[in-house]
């Protein structure tokens, strides 16, 4: 027990919430960058754009690529676009996007459950 | 196995596996345990469009998955407490990592039904945090208890939060197989992490039990039947939420990303109460604090029924509700090793945890019958809050002092 007295317990929670952080950001960060599309991709993709950009000021300028605008997302600074011009994602970096990844269902429904599924799947069938 | 780990205060060497330790170790096992699970719901599409099934394969093999949990939680706590929590661990992180890594070879609806169901819902089973918060609850002096409990929920539910955005990022950049196969590694990780919860329960001061008789004790207490209904209402509480919360509010006229960030935020707020309420029941009666939150309950959603809805008031009520969430684990799974002692206790939380998972089980299915028969969520949001106060109302009662067996101050009292 001399290890447990030494240390104060919310001070153990605190270190290890820090520590967890701490390796999942790395994680991320480095998945994150790997999943970044080359510069020449296309398709259907999410832009990424500043934090702080409101959905308006992000419409704006994903559009000026002309790509057709599929989706809001969200998060009110990304975006889901498609088009099928060569060296999508790098016009859609010139826009100020600050990182361009290949769309992919995501939600966030799954964060509190217990069921590891989104929930209720037909009576959200009809959002898509 | 053995562990050279003693009860506290019995003056026995003290090995390596310090409670600093086990408790650290626990937590990480309860994070990747819970953290590992709670992102497959991103599979659901890749693996159904790559397949050419319904969504109804990837459900049902979700479905087979979850009543094994359930119904592996009393077996694999039977297993710890007799052969020690290390070996269920270990076994169940090799079923568990089988099954998410084969997962990504399932190429035909049995397959799935086998790895994704079967697999994974026996490695959930044995690697579950119940177990690895039963290995805690013995290995920290009991003054300890209750704030390790709360920890090692909180860290579960951090790992909820957590790995549904890295495993997303995963399939982004490495595609779904690969995603599948490094999940499969973190569930793999309980395996060595287990090694430090190695050893059986110490048997106590007082007389020696079987299984059996462990088993018989419980079950003639009322108050271990009262814990049981309890635990039931929060099952039925949680996963009624979780599933049809964003129905209910699109259906009010919100934005489904309103739905999407209260969960988040119930998420977020669980990691917080489930702390919280670890610490207060170290400090606090375990049975009055249990009331509380379930009666809590009951007032925050009839508050958020029948006040007017608007975002404002959906992320107040999902931080409310977030805050009670898993709060009730380590006050219940602390009042079974308060009660009975550490002994058994992964075998008598387990069925106490088999009743959350039943409840779990009714509401979300009743959430969805009810809305086809009514037309609406407020029949539920009002048994809902029926359960709420009844479960608050079932734990007043409950006699949370340790067993005369337990406690040799009560003994004669009991003897006469």
């Amino acid at each position: 027990m001399a290890g447990m007295h030494r240390i104060a317990p919310h001070g153990i929670a605190l270190a290890f919430a820090v520590a967890v952080l701490l390796v999942w950001g790395l994680l991320f960060a480095v998945t994150v960058q790997r999943a970044a599309l080359p510069p020449e991709a296309s398709g259907r993709v999410i832009a990424v754009y500043p934090f702080g950009w409101d959905a308006s000021a992000v419409t704006v300028a994903a559009t000026r690529t002309e790509a057709r605008l599929v989706r809001q997302t969200w998060l009110p600074n990304a975006v889901e676009l498609a088009s099928d011009d060569p060296g999508f994602a790098g016009r859609l970096r010139d826009t100020g996007a600050i990182g361009v990844y290949r769309a992919q269902p995501f939600t966030l429904f799954t964060l509190a459950g217990c069921t590891g599924m989104p929930p209720s799947l037909p009576s959200l069938r009809r959002f898509g | 196995m053995t562990t050279q780990t003693q009860a506290p205060g019995s003056g026995a060497p003290i090995s390596w596996r310090t409670p600093l330790l086990v408790i650290l170790a626990g937590c990480t096992i309860a994070l990747l345990n819970f953290g590992v699970r709670s992102g497959f719901g991103l599979f659901l599409e890749p693996i159904s469009a790559a397949n050419g099934w319904g969504r109804e394969v990837f459900a049902f093999g979700i479905a087979i998955q979850t009543v094994l949990w359930g119904f592996g939680q009393p077996f694999a706590g039977a297993l710890a407490d007799r052969y020690g929590s290390a070996r269920v661990l270990v076994g169940g992180a090799l079923f568990y990592a089988a099954g998410v890594a084969l997962t990504a070879y399932a190429t035909t609806p049995l397959m799935l039904n086998v790895t994704l169901g079967m697999l994974i819902g026996i490695g959930l089973a044995g690697s579950s945090f119940t177990v690895a918060l039963s290995a805690i609850a013995r290995m920290v002096p009991p003054e300890k208890r209750s704030w390790a409990l709360g920890i090692g929920t909180a860290a579960g539910s951090m790992g909820q939060f957590l790995m549904v955005p890295l495993g997303q990022a995963f399939i982004a950049a490495f595609g779904t197989a690969f995603a599948l196969i490094l999940l499969s590694l973190f569930a793999l990780a309980i395996a060595p992490l287990a090694l430090v919860l190695a050893g059986k329960a110490p048997e106590g001061s007082g007389p020696q039990q079987s299984m059996g008789e462990a088993l018989r004790e419980a079950g003639v207490q009322k108050s271990y039947w009262l814990l049981i209904f309890g635990f039931f209402v929060c099952g039925f509480h949680v996963s009624f939420i979780q599933t049809h919360l964003p129905a209910y509010i699109v259906d009010r006229g919100l934005d489904p990303a309103t739905g999407a960030w209260a969960l988040a935020l119930v998420g977020l707020a669980n990691v917080v109460g489930s702390y919280t309420a670890g610490v207060l029941g170290g400090k606090r009666s375990k049975k009055y604090l249990l009331s509380f939150i379930y009666g809590a309950r009951a007032v925050v959603i009839a508050i958020f029924v029948m006040l007017p809805m608007t975002q404002t008031s959906v992320l107040v009520f999902a931080f409310a509700m977030g805050l009670l969430w898993l709060s009730t684990v380590p006050l219940t799974s602390g009042l079974v090793a308060q009660i009975f002692g550490p002994r058994y206790m992964a075998t008598l939380f387990g069925i106490v945890f088999f009743s959350h998972q039943v409840g779990g089980f009714l509401g979300v299915w009743l959430g969805g019958r009810l809305f086809d028969m009514t037309g609406s969520y407020d029949l539920v949001w009002w048994i809902s809050m029926g359960l709420g106060v009844f479960a608050a109302i079932v734990h007043w009662p409950i006699d949370e002092r340790p067993l005369a067996r337990l406690d040799p101050a009560r003994a004669p009292a009991a003897a006469e």
